[in-house]
């Protein structure tokens, strides 16, 4: 549940700006009030969790990962290996979002600790319902630690 | 290889095997085994072919002996037959032979190994002719020498004739004589000893028959030796030297009251030491050049192995990286071709209503099409390489559980076609069930996709068990494929016509299956000149046709 | 996006089978099929992931765990941190629904790797509701292991 006071904050770890652009889309498309951080990769990701650089010093602790599992630098799998074994991060529920629907990959996001595993669709309207889903699970139906 | 092996390839797995095997395959290993294998054969062929030249020289050097020793004899039985001759006629002159001188010295000329015709009425010599050089004889008592003394009284005891000698004498030289005792009898039965008709041998002229000299000339050691009944060791009566022979070949010969030995020898030895020599070192070169020609062997090959494995390596390196950016592009392609077909899906809707222009409307639908287009083919890619990997455990599949599963998802299309499925029980195979599964998919899909035509549709699916292998078939009446097409549709993305949907590379994911579980696929024509899938696979009941992968346990 | 929401192998882990049967009976009138298989308690679930009886060897793994907290003997949380101990259990995934809500459950749910945590709404209509997004969710949207891999 949340307030005005404090906005659903999603970490976007996406490398690709189409990508980003088509699930800030979606949020928009249906509606949905919340706060879509965009980093462009895992080490970015960590950073910004970690607030380890200056240009992530006010970072907000996000209630929803979206992560893309192919990038560049730190890879999708790697980060979220690294979320997971940070006890300061493992309570963040990660959603792993990819192309890929190859068993392997899907076998390994949850092994790994994903909440959940979803294929981009090809068609924008699917992928808007497939974020009104996602949003209304993570946003309406379940409860997340408070954190702040 | 000039450069250094690659580490990695040194220190692979399979360390220890490929250790062991180097050291076998080291070519000096090989060398050493070889030569000594080499030099025992050839030792043991010299061996044999000497032992074989020996018996021949013993057979040819047995038969001059023999030879020989019969002309000794014969002189020696000649010479002492002049005895006979005189004895005859002391016997007619009772005793007396007149004018003696010239009747032996006639029959001394007969006689050339003769030397001297003596008699010896009572022991004593009376009379020797030639008389010349021969005076000391007259006088002399054989009964009274206790040199002959033996010999003479035998010869007369036994009345056989004795050959007495040869003795050395003190000025040198050998003496042998003949004793022939005479009997004369005076008118009654009584034969009374008169004495002894004697003949002197001449040494070496009674040996001049038998050639020893010939003998040594022929490169042979020779000796004459004889031991009589008085005289306890051997007396040499003729030899080429004075050394004794080695391993003679000996042959005995006959005179009265006496053995003789005739032993023939080869001039130092009988092994033929250079022969030996030459034989040797031929020998031995021919087994070092035979070792020196297996280490290169065994070095070339060690080379051969070394590089196969490098190139096998670098073959599977290859082939897995190839795989690798096959899976990554096939992948990595995705991700924008997706983007392509959402946005032209995005760019449609917001256009829709607003923009009436038949033409954009096209090209958006060209654009998505064939976006759509390229994830479909990038998605097969994606299927065909991921088609040789199991997906499931190894077993022993119950096909014909798989089987019904497979038809079951069918179901509809073939109502839908009004096809005519029929399906016989199957043997099964040894693979993974979802792998053979989509052996059966692909091969229903492609008998309902192509097999269509004016006639109802039939597909059967049968097979048999052929040894090691199970064969299943999957044929349709349809139009079938002619024959130069049949291995080209195995190719990815190989379609004989273009108005067919889908990408055509299922018949090349169910070869890889096939391929990759360790049989094969191909066409051929159904006997109703329909196209039929034939399929092997391993048989799962034989225990042989297991593949060497991991079992679980 | 799946058109059709394949049928689902749910294992509830409820020690109140009046929840458990309220639970199901969402799921069918949401529109959405599922074969159930009930757990009295974590230790029988546990059990019965392990297929430590005979009975179960032939069952295939549940494609989704739903688990009530509040149980007698072994505590929801317990056998949450079992199961994802559990490397061939790890993959799939366990939503916590549940009554209660205290902030500690919450976090150490998340933190031993929950995939959700459901407050079930008294109000029946709600708790359609809410079974319909969490049944969107799991059946619809996301992907789950492959059960042929196991």
């Amino acid at each position: 549940m949340t307030t005005p006071a404090q906005p659903f904050v999603i970490l976007l770890v996406e490398d690709e700006m189409a990508d980003a652009h088509l699930v800030k889309l979606a949020l928009t498309e249906n509606q949905i009030p919340a706060v879509v951080e965009h980093v462009l990769d895992g080490r970015e990701a960590l950073e910004y969790l970690r607030r380890q650089t200056a240009r992530f010093a006010e970072a907000v602790r996000p209630d929803l990962i979206l992560l893309d599992l192919n990038m560049p630098r730190l890879d999708g799998r790697e980060f979220l290996a690294a979320v997971k074994q940070d006890a300061a991060l493992q309570a963040i529920p990660v959603v792993a979002l990819s192309t890929s629907a190859v068993e392997r990959d899907i076998v390994g996001a949850y092994r790994l600790g994903a909440a959940g595993y979803i294929t981009k669709p090809v068609d924008v309207a699917d992928f808007i319902t497939e974020i009104r889903q996602l949003t209304q699970y993570w946003m309406s139906l379940v409860r997340l630690p408070k954190h702040r | 290889m000039t450069q250094p092996a690659n580490p990695q390839t040194a220190h692979g797995g399979g360390r220890v095997a490929r250790a062991s095997f180097r050291l076998l395959c080291r070519p000096a290993h090989v060398a050493v085994i070889v030569f000594v294998l080499a030099a025992a054969l050839a030792a043991g062929l010299i061996g044999r072919q000497e032992q074989y030249r020996l018996r021949e020289e013993r057979a040819l050097v047995s038969n001059l002996v023999a030879e020989r020793a019969y002309a000794i004899q014969t002189s020696v039985d000649r010479v002492l037959s002049a005895t006979y001759a005189l004895a005859a006629m002391v016997r007619q002159g009772r005793g007396e032979i007149p004018e003696f001188a010239l009747t032996a010295g006639q029959l001394l000329r007969f006689y050339p190994g003769a030397a001297t015709l003596q008699l010896a009425p009572g022991g004593m010599v009376h009379q020797v002719a030639p008389l010349q050089g021969n005076e000391k004889a007259l006088g002399y008592d054989l009964f009274n020498d206790p040199q002959r003394r033996g010999e003479a009284a035998l010869a007369r005891d036994t009345r056989q004739l004795v050959l007495a000698g040869p003795f050395n004498l003190f000025h040198g030289g050998l003496a042998a004589a003949g004793y022939l005792p005479v009997f004369l009898n005076d008118g009654d039965d009584d034969e009374a000893f008169w004495g002894f008709v004697i003949v002197g041998v001449a040494f070496p002229e009674v040996l001049t028959p038998a050639r020893l000299g010939d003998l040594a000339d022929r490169g042979y050691a020779y000796e004459l030796s004889r031991r009589s009944p008085d005289v306890a060791e051997k007396q040499v009566i003729s030899a080429s030297s004075a050394d004794a022979l080695v391993d003679p070949v000996e042959r005995a010969l006959t005179v009265p009251n006496a053995v003789w030995t005739l032993s023939v020898a080869p001039i130092g030895g009988w092994s033929d030491l250079s022969d030996l020599v030459w034989k040797s070192a031929i020998g031995l070169l021919f087994s070092l050049s035979l070792a020196w020609q297996a280490a290169w062997q065994a070095r070339l090959i060690a080379a051969a192995n070394a590089q196969e494995r490098k190139l096998e390596l670098r073959a599977a390196q290859r082939s897995a990286d190839l795989q690798r950016f096959a899976e990554v592009t096939a992948h990595h392609l995705q991700e924008p071709a997706r983007r392509v077909a959402s946005y032209a899906g995005r760019l449609r809707a917001l256009l829709s209503g607003r923009v009436d222009d038949t033409e954009a409307q096209q090209s958006l639908d060209f654009i998505s099409q064939q976006a759509a287009r390229l994830q479909e083919l990038l998605h097969d890619v994606e299927l065909y390489l991921a088609a040789d990997q199991p997906r499931g455990e190894l077993e022993a599949c119950r096909v014909d559980t798989v089987l019904s599963a497979v038809v079951a998802e069918f179901t509809e299309r073939v109502d839908l076609s009004g096809a005519v499925l029929s399906v016989a029980s199957l043997p099964d195979a040894l693979i993974d069930s979802p792998r053979l599964g989509e052996l059966f998919r692909i091969a229903l899909d492609n008998a309902l996709r192509h097999g269509r035509s004016e006639r109802t549709l039939c597909i059967d699916i049968d097979g048999e068990q052929r040894g090691a292998c199970v064969r299943y078939r999957v044929s349709d009446n349809g139009p079938g494929v002619e024959e130069q097409y049949r291995e080209r549709v195995f190719r990815v993305f190989e379609r004989l016509s273009s108005s067919s949907d889908g990408t055509g590379v299922g018949l090349a994911i169910l070869r890889r299956v096939a391929e990759s579980a360790g049989g094969r696929a191909w066409l051929d024509e159904a006997p109703g000149g329909g196209c039929c899938v034939l399929i092997e696979l391993p048989f799962a009941g034989s225990p042989s046709s297991r593949p060497r992968t991991e079992q679980p346990s | 996006m799946k058109p059709l929401a394949p049928r689902l192998r749910l294992l509830i882990v409820e020690d109140e089978p009046g929840d458990s049967r309220l639970l199901q009976f969402a799921i069918v009138r949401n529109g959405f099929a599922a074969d159930v298989r009930e757990a009295c308690d974590g230790y029988e679930a546990l059990r019965y992931l392990r297929k430590e009886s005979p009975h179960w060897a032939a069952e295939a793994r549940p494609d989704l765990i739903l688990l009530d907290l509040k149980m007698p003997g072994q505590s929801g949380l317990d056998f949450l941190a079992a199961i994802k101990q559990d490397e061939s259990l790890r993959k799939i995934p366990v939503v916590v629904v549940t009554t209660s809500l205290l902030e500690a459950d919450v976090r150490a749910a998340y933190q031993l790797g929950a995939a959700g945590y459901v407050q079930k709404p008294a109000d029946l209509r709600e708790f359609i509701a809410a079974v319909r997004i969490l049944c969107e969710y799991w059946f619809q949207l996301v992907c789950l292991p492959p059960r042929s891999d196991d």
